[in-house]
């Protein structure tokens, strides 16, 4: 109990600095807000009045307090730029499609690597693990806008298995939404499977030389129930670090994949506001994608002890 | 005659290596019957451990090493054995205890899965609860106290006794009639090897289970063992029933061996007896005995020919010697 208040203590300390990181850094940046929201060609007295109106001319600290306690009450402020949305509803929505691309596309990459790996840390060196190896490192070297632009020419244009671009929400029937979602997916999977498949190997590849192995074969245990029983947890310290880090990136820069298939997620709308100077919206979404960071590191922190029991009594 | 529980002829052990080929078990030949055991003594690097696990066919799966001879276990051969039969035999049949007792336990497994594992593999209808009944009986047979407790606890909360005790469980879950012990307890206190020794010991009376104790502590063996056999360089160099063999030693280098061993009784900072030379290196082989470069008593055939366990002359007392150390006497008066 004391472990986890301490540790919910710490959350919220790092919250708290990275929301006045946020808050200066958007100040920080060059331009004027008034001018992005009215244009070039007003009189002086209007962009004086907006920025008042904006709260510009308080201190910076005491606009801090202001932002923060509004940020408690889950109210993020509203767009600079017409149509003056709601900046939380704004991120709600974008946070739901990037979420869901991330989840759904890690889901896909980890059923394709942890049997390619397993498979590949079989036998070191051998033909299948040579074969993989040459293939995920093929996969790796291609970028993403051109792994998309191929899907799209195959399976859409060619074969007609998907819709070629869109969005539809879960709301809207999660059928429609997983055939809008699978192609896209498929394209962040295949940035993410390489690196995972080549993670898992090497972790695998090192605890099947462990004694543990031999006095499980000694059991008479057969292969595939040593790699997934017995080799499989021990070996995943390491994925779940990648897999975590991932994550909380894919929440936030998918901008090329989100681009490509025309999909509202954070990174559009990060790229959008920032090329408007809409300070409101850019906060508001570096305060949820850092947010996310934090908790999926927590997260990650909480599966280690979960793993290794060895953790669970030296962390406390 | 009824036939011996392990019948072992010509096993060898070879591993391709990077430096070349590496014989680590050179035609080894020996029976063991039912109920006895059979103590293998060398030092480090002289294919005792390597013997064990190809006896266990556990090499043969190692895609650099190729076995060769023959090990009847029961009249079976499993010196290669394809998966039924090792589903058949390992684990259930012949069990191991492997040295270090916290690496050959799953850190991240319980105490009890890791006993019910190998009753539930070996017999599938056994239910989870029947299951999980034996494996604290068996933590109870082998002396752990509170075994009900510790069947929920992970092997970093046991001590290094008592995970060597779970080991033994491990192995006896399944009642099997050969037990092959790697080394039991070098990775032990002094006092905690003579209980999990002790233990085996009785075990394996009450059993009736015949166990291969590989060891390089000739301490070990002594009195525990039927029989003794000496390995030296992938070879067996002395075979004799454990009264004979620790009565006196016929290989130079069984004798050597055991003037090494340090005495209580001597007087402080007294020099400790050591074989003065080192091991040949497996991937260079010479012509004969292996032990010539480091022998006391060498003499030019030995230089030349292999001498085999019927060379010292005695079928019960077997020693790879052309001049064992009861004749070494004559020969040298001889000379004079």
């Amino acid at each position: 109990m004391k472990a986890a208040a301490g540790k919910v203590a710490q959350l919220l300390v790092v919250m708290f600095l990275v929301s006045l990181g946020t808050f200066s850094l958007t100040s920080l940046m060059p331009g004027d807000p008034a001018v992005a929201i009215l244009g070039d060609n007003q009189s002086p007295e209007a962009y004086a009045e907006l920025r008042d109106k904006l709260g510009l001319n308080e201190p910076l600290v005491e606009r801090y307090f202001t932002w923060l306690g509004h940020v408690f009450q889950g109210d993020l402020g509203t767009s600079m730029v017409p149509p003056n949305e709601d900046v939380t509803s704004l991120i709600g929505s974008a946070f739901a499609v990037s979420i869901e691309l991330a989840v759904l596309a890690l889901v896909v990459a980890l059923v394709v690597s942890i049997p390619l790996a397993m498979i590949s840390a079989r036998r070191p060196d051998g033909l299948l693990d040579r074969a993989a190896s040459a293939t995920t490192f093929g996969i790796m070297s291609v970028p993403s806008f051109v792994s998309g632009l191929v899907l799209i020419a195959l399976l859409v244009n060619q074969l007609h298995l998907f819709p070629r671009v869109g969005w539809v929400g879960v709301t809207d029937g999660l059928g429609q939404n997983l055939y809008h979602a699978a192609l896209p997916v498929i394209t962040i999977a295949l940035l993410e499977i390489p690196t995972f498949t080549r993670v898992l190997r090497g972790d695998l590849v090192r605890t099947l030389q462990e004694d543990f192995v031999l006095s499980a074969r000694a059991k008479g245990m057969p292969a595939w129930r040593i790699m997934i029983f017995d080799a499989f947890r021990p070996s995943s310290y390491s994925l779940i670090t990648v897999l975590g880090l991932s994550l909380a990136q894919l929440i936030g820069s998918t901008v090329i994949v989100e681009t490509l298939f025309s999909l509202p997620g954070m990174g559009r709308l990060v790229v959008s506001s920032a090329s408007q100077g809409n300070i409101t919206v850019i906060q508001g979404a570096v305060l949820v994608i850092a947010a996310c960071y934090v908790l999926i590191n927590a997260g990650v922190d909480l599966m280690y002890s979960v793993i290794d029991p060895r953790i669970r009594r030296v962390g406390a | 005659m009824s036939r011996p529980l392990l019948h072992v002829r010509d096993l060898t052990t070879t591993f391709t290596t990077s430096r070349g080929e590496v014989v680590s078990v050179d035609r080894v030949s020996f029976d063991l019957e039912r109920g006895q055991t059979l103590g293998i003594v060398g030092e480090s690097g002289s294919g005792k451990s390597v013997l064990g696990r190809t006896v266990m066919g556990l090499t043969s799966a190692a895609p650099n090493a190729t076995v060769t001879g023959s090990v009847l276990f029961d009249g079976v051969d499993i010196a290669n054995p394809d998966k039924k039969t090792r589903a058949q035999y390992l684990g259930a049949r012949i069990a191991m205890i492997f040295q270090d007792p916290l690496s050959s336990l799953n850190p991240v497994k319980l105490i009890g899965v890791h006993i019910t594992e190998t009753l539930r593999r070996h017999d599938k209808s056994l239910s989870r609860q029947e299951a999980r009944r034996r494996a604290i009986e068996l933590l109870d047979t082998v002396r752990i106290p509170d075994p009900a407790r510790r069947f929920g606890q992970y092997p970093h909360e046991l001590s290094g006794g008592m995970r060597q005790r779970v080991g033994i469980a491990i192995a006896l879950a399944c009642r099997p009639q050969l037990l092959i012990a790697d080394e039991p307890t070098t990775a032990l206190d002094v006092t905690v090897q003579k209980h999990v020794l002790d233990l085996l010991g009785m075990l394996c009376e009450e059993q009736g289970m015949a166990m291969l104790l590989v060891s390089h502590d000739l301490g070990v063996v002594a009195g525990r063992s039927d029989k003794v056999a000496v390995m030296y360089a992938g070879r067996i160099q002395e075979e004799a029933v454990s009264s004979d063999f620790f009565r006196h030693q016929r290989h130079p280098y069984s004798q050597a061996l055991l003037d090494a061993k340090p005495h209580l009784e001597n007087p402080a900072r007294a020099e400790l007896v050591s074989i003065p030379g080192r091991p040949p290196d497996p991937a260079h082989r010479f012509p004969g005995c292996r032990f010539a470069p480091r022998c006391r008593f060498v003499q030019g055939r030995c230089r030349e020919e292999e001498p085999s366990l019927e060379s010292g002359g005695i079928p019960s007392h077997g020693a790879a010697c052309f001049y064992p150390l009861d004749a070494v006497r004559s020969t040298q008066e001889v000379s004079i």
